[in-house]
């Protein structure tokens, strides 16, 4: 195969260049997929979850938990976050509130009824915000783990690639 | 912050950014960012740029008070 050449065609810069090219893709990608399944929700209600939106939903789902577990294995947590309980908890509230807020909306288009949208909205508001505190906890404890585990292991040992 | 170290290095050697670039394999492009300090080039890629120009790295790529890049 001439076309095809093992070693890269790309020096350094260019590398970096296409690493970020291919970073910006994958977020593009993410996001898109979220406001896709949004719309598509908020289209065609919430039951389209369970046909219209499965494949969208599968690829998110694996797109996350990839990049969940990479940087788990290499020891990254944010960029400009850290790892600790308020930022957990200020995150969970903050995700819980708006995924809330999209139901509780879906909930007054469905059924035109404040009273149940509200009860859907705090229903959700806790479970949500529970469910990703505990998530969000047991990650940053297992990326604690993993740092601690890194910076031993990297003083008498090769750097992971 | 330009590397103009490295632009005379390379001017008094009479080489071109293309020329330089293939002898230590990289684009022409990746030269002429690391000059314009556009891009931060890695410890390898300034050594062969280093032995290629016969410098040291301090005499291009170090920095301070004294020595300082423009």
């Amino acid at each position: 195969m001439k076309w095809f050449n093992r070693k890269s065609n790309l020096d350094e810069m260019q590398e970096l260049q296409l690493l970020k090219a291919e970073s910006r893709g994958f977020w593009i990608g993410f996001i898109g997929l979220a406001v896709a399944m949004a719309v598509q929700t908020f289209l065609y209600g919430a039951e389209s979850m369970g046909n219209m939106v499965s494949g969208e939903f599968i690829v998110f789902l694996c797109m996350g938990l990839y990049l969940i577990g990479s940087c788990l294995r290499n020891g990254i947590w944010d960029r400009h976050l850290k790892a600790t309980p308020a930022v957990n908890i200020g995150l969970s509230l903050l995700a819980a509130a708006v995924t809330a807020l999209f139901d509780a909306i879906l909930s007054y288009r469905n059924y035109h009824d404040a009273f149940t949208a509200l009860t859907v909205f705090v229903v959700y508001f806790l479970i949500i915000s529970v469910i990703l505190l505990v998530t969000l906890t047991v990650c940053s404890s297992l990326y604690r783990r993993r740092r601690k585990h890194l910076e031993e292991e990297s003083d008498d040992s090769e750097p992971r690639e | 912050m330009k590397n103009l170290r490295l632009k005379l290095a390379r001017m008094e050697k009479d080489m071109s950014q293309t020329e330089l670039a293939k002898r230590v394999g990289v684009t022409r492009q990746t030269i002429g960012m690391v000059e314009s300090g556009d891009y931060n080039p890695t410890l390898n890629l300034c050594i062969q740029i280093c032995k290629e120009l016969g410098k040291t790295l301090n005499d291009l790529f170090w920095e301070d008070n004294d020595n300082e890049m423009v």
